[in-house]
């Protein structure tokens, strides 16, 4: 038995079998053959298993696993690399077009020429959008690729949550939101990403505002020991519960046009708190509201070597 | 009317070369602007006015990401030169906004780091800009010859 940490962090445990050469076998082990317990990689596929003696395959095994998971970091590393540079490189064409129409508009502003800045004005807003969407993108690989890897601190969440309201102060008082802010924990992330996350919980909500009543949010948290589950509650249109999880989709959304968004938001909320070793789930009632709940290690998670600042005098 | 300001700008896309004029014409500042489009070509008109005694040009803009040669190369260029380039302003034009680029463009004693907008009305701060930065560097070169020719005429 021995335990590797999965992509998010979490120790997953492994147990090594040993396959003897027999016909029923086929030489395959697979978690048809072992209910209950994860094969290597925790693949649904069967692993091809050569005869060898136990002690050897157990060291074969774990290197070549530790091998395939640095291929999958290395792959990964240059998939964020390549979506922050692709993104970076797409906004300088869009910001010509982008200039270019504006001056368009401005040429054919003469009343008789309705048609063309009617044409011009279908320009603006489609590079508007697709500004939007490679600010998305870049956001989304930027999750992983500025955040500070090993640079995880205990965070009192109402300062990230301040930050992002404060963001949106106009936003909200437009709206006539009302806030209401219970007890907060402080949890272990980067104070950074979390605001992120706090921001795009908030534009969510403002987008999903019921058109009859007053946008209230609610945000309070738990501490429950090793980890922390805070909760982000609007009085919005909600969504059917069975979309709990769609909305969390990349470029997943369940409105059309008549709403604002690139289905983004929420892609990267899930990003976040992933990168985090955490969890982040949704329940929503249509016309009633929606309640976002993430879960992110406290600060007296075992394993997250912060012993010292609990003692260090951190109040919670 | 006053003296027309003269601009090297060092600039690959034809599309920023105009707006940097309109900026200008929308100020209304009296211009002539040399446009080159790689960094060798930059450099060469660099030396060249350097050569003459550094009177060729008022201001200089460039692009970081030039072909050829950087703009920073071109910024250290300006800045060791003999005559009186070497105190012109240096205006830094670039789409990168990241702090590295930032950071250099002023160690190499760039005036103004202008990040290409997105929105014409952004861009079109470029104007006030520039004619802030020419009438400081006139009031500079005539307070530093002062008692000499009136400088060469330059009107406030």
């Amino acid at each position: 038995m021995f335990t590797i940490r999965n992509s998010l962090g979490n120790p997953v445990a492994y147990q090594v079998f040993v396959a003897s050469p027999c016909p029923t076998a086929k030489g395959v082990l697979g978690p048809e053959r072992y209910p209950g317990r994860r094969c290597i990689g925790e693949s649904a596929t069967p692993l091809k298993v050569a005869t060898r003696n136990g002690a050897n395959a157990a060291g074969h095994y774990a290197r070549e696993l530790e091998r395939a998971n640095e291929k999958l970091r290395r792959a990964n590393r240059e998939l964020e690399e390549f979506a922050y540079v692709a993104s970076h490189d797409l906004r300088e064409p869009l910001r010509m077009v982008n200039i270019y129409s504006e001056l368009l508009v401005q040429q054919c502003s003469e009343p008789g020429d309705l048609q063309s800045q009617h044409f011009a004005r279908h320009i603006r807003d489609g590079v508007t959008r697709m500004e939007q969407l490679i600010q998305g993108v870049l956001q989304y690989s930027q999750v992983i690729h500025e955040g500070r890897e090993y640079d995880v601190s205990p965070v009192p969440l109402s300062q990230p949550l301040a930050q992002a309201l404060d963001i949106f102060s106009d936003r909200l008082g437009a709206a006539g939101a009302r806030v209401e802010i219970g007890e907060l924990p402080t949890v272990v992330a980067d104070e950074m990403q979390l605001s992120l996350l706090f921001q795009n919980l908030i534009s969510n909500s403002l987008k999903y505002a019921h058109p009859k009543r007053q946008l209230s949010l609610r945000i309070c948290g738990r501490d429950q020991g090793e980890t922390c589950t805070t909760y982000f509650a609007d009085n919005g249109i909600g969504f059917e519960p069975q979309f709990g999880e769609r909305i969390f989709g990349l470029f997943k959304r369940l409105h059309g046009r008549d709403v604002p968004g690139t289905g983004l938001g929420l892609a990267i909320c899930r990003r976040i708190v992933e990168r985090y070793g955490g969890e982040i789930h949704a329940r929503g009632k249509p016309q009633q509201g929606a309640t976002f709940f993430f879960r992110l290690k406290g600060i007296n998670h075992h394993g997250s070597g912060l012993a010292n600042f609990t003692s260090g005098g951190q109040s919670r | 009317m006053g003296p027309a300001l003269r601009i090297l700008l060092a600039e690959d896309n034809p599309g920023d070369v105009f707006l940097v004029e309109e900026a200008l014409n929308r100020q209304s500042i009296a211009h002539e602007i040399t446009v080159v489009s790689d960094g060798e070509r930059a450099w060469k008109s660099i030396e060249a006015a350097d050569a003459a005694g550094g009177r060729a040009f008022d201001l200089f803009m460039l692009d970081l990401n030039l072909p050829v040669r950087p703009g920073l190369e071109l910024l250290a260029r300006i800045r060791r030169s003999r005559g009186r380039i070497s105190k012109a302003p240096v205006v830094i034009v670039t789409s990168s906004n990241s702090t590295r680029d930032r950071n250099a463009a002023a160690r190499g004693g760039a005036d103004y780091y202008f990040c290409k907008p997105s929105k014409l009305e952004e861009f079109l701060k470029l104007g006030p800009i520039l004619e802030q930065l020419w009438i400081a560097s006139t009031m500079h070169f005539e307070s530093a010859s002062s008692g000499h020719s009136a400088a060469n005429g330059k009107s406030k």
